[in-house]
């Protein structure tokens, strides 16, 4: 029995957007989309200043809010991943409302909801996800039931029920500002402008 | 609107997007008339083809790093890329530039056909013609020449051209010297440096895996750099072992925003921060005397007189940053050697003191003794494509005998003295204003009305000239800003569809060289830009003919690998083709200058003052040096050591009448020096998903970035009182030293830009990207949704996605595609070597 889990360590994330642009190229997803995103954040006053990155993909919620909030039964756990079953799915957006990072879009050429499965295509035949193959930090790694968990690693939380499977280590919890609950991720966050610690 | 509104408006139109909305901006007449290359529903994705997916071992050229990659392919269709593991260098990773590359094959303005003009140059009016007709007419006007004994007067112009091979074949057949580059704009101060101090004629390559403390003056290895990737891997590996980085940079990178610290210098200020340091480093005795002694070409005693003026207290008055800073940089740096660094890139080199900033700074590694050395400035080890380890097919025609002003410019003596980097940003004002005359330009892979220093302006003039430029022949995969300007358009082959031989400095210090080759076949007419020379060559009579005797490039690579040993009881071609790479079975190349001669290297030498000769075509070839009476290779300089002092910079300066010691020193720009209170220094830098000019089209990449404000501080922004997303003009002005200096006052452009209001940048500087604000492309390089331009080398099929789900369409509210900085960058060719010098540009800024 699978029990898959994801463990991202942002402090080794070198920023370079590899990991999405596999992730797009994998799916054929649609411009203005994206099942996973980096986000940038520069912290401090000049000439002491940092930047620091967060990959951020869906966190296959262990009480996964998409799961409850979906009334066609499309979404469901498997091997530790929540997955959508297309058959089921008639792209309503109850999934997209529930999420409080936004890690879900629907589609609206397949009018399917879309989120990462930690590319459960590939793990079925012993290859990792897009993102961990080229990850040049590797600094995504998925690990499964007999692998022990960092201690470090935790979970990255925009509201008090969520229950993230996926942990992260070294994410910095102002990158929450950069979320909208209940809207899936937007693209507007690769606007430099966006980068600052206060979002004008 | 400002950049506040803009973010709101632009998040509900994107919010609104999502809600299907994006639909109806499709016109449905269009869906149900086309076949439409992606419609979502029947998209063949990767992830449903994966199982059972064919990988053909090649190597990624979206940038110059070339990164063994695997081409994932289904059905003839290339559905993505993944790491080739087996390449030494990216060992199995990949950027997003790599997998961004993809959508190039497919993309729907790609150019399929051969184009003629018929309108006025650069009116943009096209016929589709034949590919027998593009030769025949290529040929006749190159024959022209070749019949007036003008072969000079054919052009040649490279960008990332990768087949020299062929190409440098093709010139020397004519019989034109006359190739021109892109190398003056990138890299040409940093290998300056290089070969006159360690001899090497590439990059360093550091040990960064083994490496405990990297100073990075000015590089940004984790967004560009070339070979950044396998530097980044390494780094990564580095870091866990307790690596640490500190960065000098202007501005804040994504290397200087993950460095353990950065420092802000002002501009061009680098060299004066890394003789302080080798000062300090003096003072302290953390020196390694015996490096000093054995390997460098001045004594201790002449390097303790030359640090001498150059202290922390001067550094910290040029530069800004702090005399404790620079002191406890320098010991903490020296006291972990050999395992550390100091490395460059464009932030120090590309200023008119640039040889001398990098200079400086490689000086460091031989005070404590890092060169070559495990963990340390490694350099050297790389397979050569040459020649030698890959003969070309015979008859080879001769190299024209004589050159031009145009190609080895007179007043930069260093460009092409150890290789041919050329100056070619002076190419268009020598052909405007010093009455060179040519008759055909060729351009493949290069974009110099968009990337050369007024490229938008003198570049521009100068292609829609007819009577500077005659003829103009452009090979491209999209209607490019260079493709607009030709008489000729070929439809160029992608990096996926066709073959070269590859290698970049060998990260793992072992040798080896790749294979790039087609993962699919080039599509409706389009052709390998090799192939068409060939062919083209096979029409110029039988006095260059001769020398094109096989059918296609890829025999010619046959022919090129002819002479590889078997492996695995394959040839060398099908070993390649099977593998993509090749790793030679040697040790890992650490101080290769302290290897001794074997007696069959020693054959017919001899020596003279302690350095080994031998007699090749009736000169004295350098191949080592005496040491405690043992023969050493040494390194490949004129003294076979580490050279302080360089001869080579003392008589080339001799020659244009300049004195120059030969020593490195410090002078700062006079621009800079002499830089008043209202002015800035206007700088440019690159993303980690662009490259300079030819990534735009690409969607996945130009989603991440399309747009490039100006950074500037915020307190110099609160000063002017510009805020964040306010529209400022910025007005440029030549420089006070070097060319046109005597117009020093003349303004070179103005341009009105949006200002991105930062804690990342020095208070001095203000800083935009290059690679955007297209005129051409496509519409995602446009960032303008719509149909596609009317232009007959188009294929019918159209990618759904460009008419409505360019959400960064300005008219969408989007922030657009970005402004082109080079119409207000003057030409500013560095002394000697003819570098670029892009980091020096003096301009104002008022807010509009």
């Amino acid at each position: 029995m699978n029990d898959y889990r994801m463990i991202i360590d942002a402090e080794q994330c070198v920023g370079c957007h590899a990991c999405e642009v596999a992730c797009k190229q994998e799916f054929g997803a649609p411009l203005g989309y994206f099942r996973t995103m980096t986000l940038y954040l520069d912290t401090g006053t000049y000439p002491k200043v940092k930047r620091e990155f967060l990959p951020l993909m869906c966190r296959q919620c262990e009480s996964a809010e998409c799961i409850s909030a979906c009334t066609k039964g499309a979404l469901s756990r498997v091997n530790g991943i929540v997955e959508v079953d297309e058959s089921k799915c008639d792209g309503c957006g109850d999934c997209v409302s529930a999420c409080s990072i936004g890690a879900i879009y629907v589609n609206p050429f397949s009018n399917n909801a879309e989120k990462c499965n930690l590319c459960s295509h590939r793990l079925e035949v012993g290859m990792q996800p897009a993102c961990v193959e080229t990850c040049v930090a590797d600094a995504i790694k998925v690990i499964n039931s007999d692998d022990a968990i960092p201690a470090n690693a935790k979970g990255f939380k925009n509201a008090k029920n969520d229950t993230p499977r996926t942990l992260h280590i070294g994410a910095n919890e102002l990158m929450k500002q950069k979320l909208r609950a209940g809207k899936s991720f937007s693209p507007l966050n690769y606007e430099i402008n966006t980068w600052a610690e206060k979002i004008l | 609107m400002n950049r506040r509104d803009f973010i709101k408006t632009g998040a509900i139109s994107i919010a609104s997007l999502q809600l299907g909305d994006i639909i109806s901006l499709i016109p449905t007449a269009q869906a149900d008339e086309l076949k439409n290359i992606s419609n979502f529903q029947t998209l063949n994705t990767l992830a449903k083809n994966i199982k059972g997916i064919e990988k053909i071992p090649s190597v990624c050229l979206n940038c110059s790093s070339v990164c063994g990659m695997n081409v994932l392919v289904k059905d003839g269709e290339i559905l993505g890329v993944a790491g080739n593991p087996n390449d030494p260098n990216a060992q199995g990773k990949l950027c997003a530039k790599a997998h961004g590359g993809v959508s190039a094959v497919n993309n729907p303005e790609r150019i399929v056909y051969p184009l003629k003009r018929v309108g006025k140059r650069g009116e943009g009016l096209w016929k589709r013609i034949t590919m027998e007709e593009a030769y025949d007419t290529i040929a006749q006007k190159i024959k022209k020449n070749l019949d007036a004994g003008t072969p000079e007067q054919v052009v040649f112009h490279q960008g990332r051209n990768k087949m020299g091979d062929i190409t440098g074949r093709f010139m020397d057949a004519i019989g034109s010297p006359v190739i021109l580059n892109h190398r003056g704009l990138c890299s040409s101060n940093k290998r300056a440096a290089n070969y006159t101090t360690i001899g090497d004629t590439s990059w360093e390559t550091l040990d960064a895996s083994e490496c405990k403390y990297l100073l990075n003056f000015g590089s940004n290895f984790f967004e560009t750099h070339q070979g950044g990737l396998p530097l980044l891997k390494r780094f990564v590996e580095g870091k866990r072992k307790g690596l640490k980085l500190v960065t000098f940079d202007t501005r804040l990178s994504n290397t200087a925003g993950r460095s353990d610290e950065w420092f802000a210098p002002f501009p061009s200020s680098e060299g004066i921060i890394a003789l302080a340091m080798a000062n300090v480093i003096i003072e302290k005795k953390l020196y390694d005397k015996k490096f000093i002694d054995e390997w460098c070409n001045i004594s201790l005693d002449e390097i303790i007189a030359f640090v001498k003026p150059y202290t922390p207290k001067y550094a910290s008055e040029v530069s800004g940053l702090s005399e404790e800073d620079i002191r406890r940089v320098a010991i903490e740096f020296a006291s972990v050697a050999p395992a550390c660094a100091a490395f460059t890139n464009r932030g120090s080199q590309a200023h008119q003191n640039g040889l001398n900033n990098d200079r400086s700074v490689i000086i460091l590694n031989a005070l404590v003794g890092s060169i070559g050395k495990k963990g340390g400035y490694a350099f050297g080890g790389s397979k050569s494509k040459s020649h030698k380890s890959f003969p070309m097919p015979s008859p080879i025609p001769p190299k024209p005998k004589f050159t031009t002003d145009l190609e080895d410019p007179r007043l930069y003596p260093l460009s092409n003295k150890w290789q041919k980097m050329r100056v070619s940003h002076l190419a268009f004002d020598k052909l405007k204003n010093s009455g060179q005359k040519i008759d055909v330009y060729m351009s493949y892979t290069i974009s110099a009305p968009q990337t050369w220093p007024e490229g938008p302006t003198m570049t521009v003039d100068v292609l829609k000239d007819e009577s500077i430029v005659p003829f103009h022949a452009c090979s491209d995969v999209v209607y490019s800003e260079m493709a607009h300007y030709a008489d000729i358009i070929l439809p160029d082959a992608t990096y996926f569809e066709r073959y070269t031989i590859e290698g970049r400095n060998a990260y793992e210090l072992i040798p080896y060289f790749a294979l790039r080759q087609p993962a699919v076949e080039p599509p409706y007419d389009c052709e390998n830009f090799a192939d068409t020379l060939i062919k083209v060559g096979q029409r110029l009579g039988s006095d260059v003919s001769q020398y094109f005797a096989f059918d296609s490039y890829e025999e010619f690579i046959k022919l090129r690998f002819s002479t590889l040993p078997k492996r695995e009881g394959l040839s060398g071609f099908e070993y390649m083709k099977k593998y993509g790479v090749w790793v030679e079975d040697k040790e890992k190349n650490y101080e290769s200058y302290d290897k001794i001669l074997s007696k069959k290297q020693l054959e017919g030498s001899f020596v003279k003052d302690d350095i080994i000769y031998i007699k090749k075509k009736d000169k004295d070839k350098a191949i080592g040096i005496m040491k405690d009476s043992i023969a050493r290779k040494g390194l490949k300089t004129p003294s076979r050591k580490f050279e302080i002092y360089s001869s080579t910079i003392e008589n080339t300066a001799k020659s244009l009448g300049i004195k120059d010691d030969g020593m490195p020193h410090f002078e700062m720009p006079k621009s800079l020096k002499e830089i008043k209170e209202d002015e800035l220094v206007l700088t440019t830098f690159k993303w980690n998903v662009h490259t300079q000019a030819r990534t735009t089209p690409q969607k996945y990449l130009t989603e991440i970035v399309h747009d490039n404000p100006v950074w500037i501080n915020t307190a110099t922004a609160k000063k002017l009182n510009i805020q964040n997303g306010d529209a400022m003009e910025i007005t440029s002005y030549r420089p006070k030293s070097g060319f046109r200096a005597s117009n020093n006052d003349e303004i070179v452009g103005t341009m009105v830009v949006q200002a991105y209001v930062t804690e990342g940048i020095h208070p001095q500087v203000i800083a935009i990207s290059n690679s955007l604000g297209m005129n051409f492309g496509g519409r995602i390089a446009k960032g303008t949704n719509g149909k596609k331009d009317n232009i007959p080398a188009f294929i019918k099929e159209d990618d759904l996605e460009l008419d409505g789900n360019i959400w960064w369409d300005k008219k969408y509210g989007g922030a657009g595609n970005g402004y082109n900085p080079n119409h207000i960058i003057p030409i500013n060719p560095a002394p000697l070597v003819g570098m670029q010098a892009w980091n020096d540009t003096i301009c104002k800024i008022r807010k509009v």
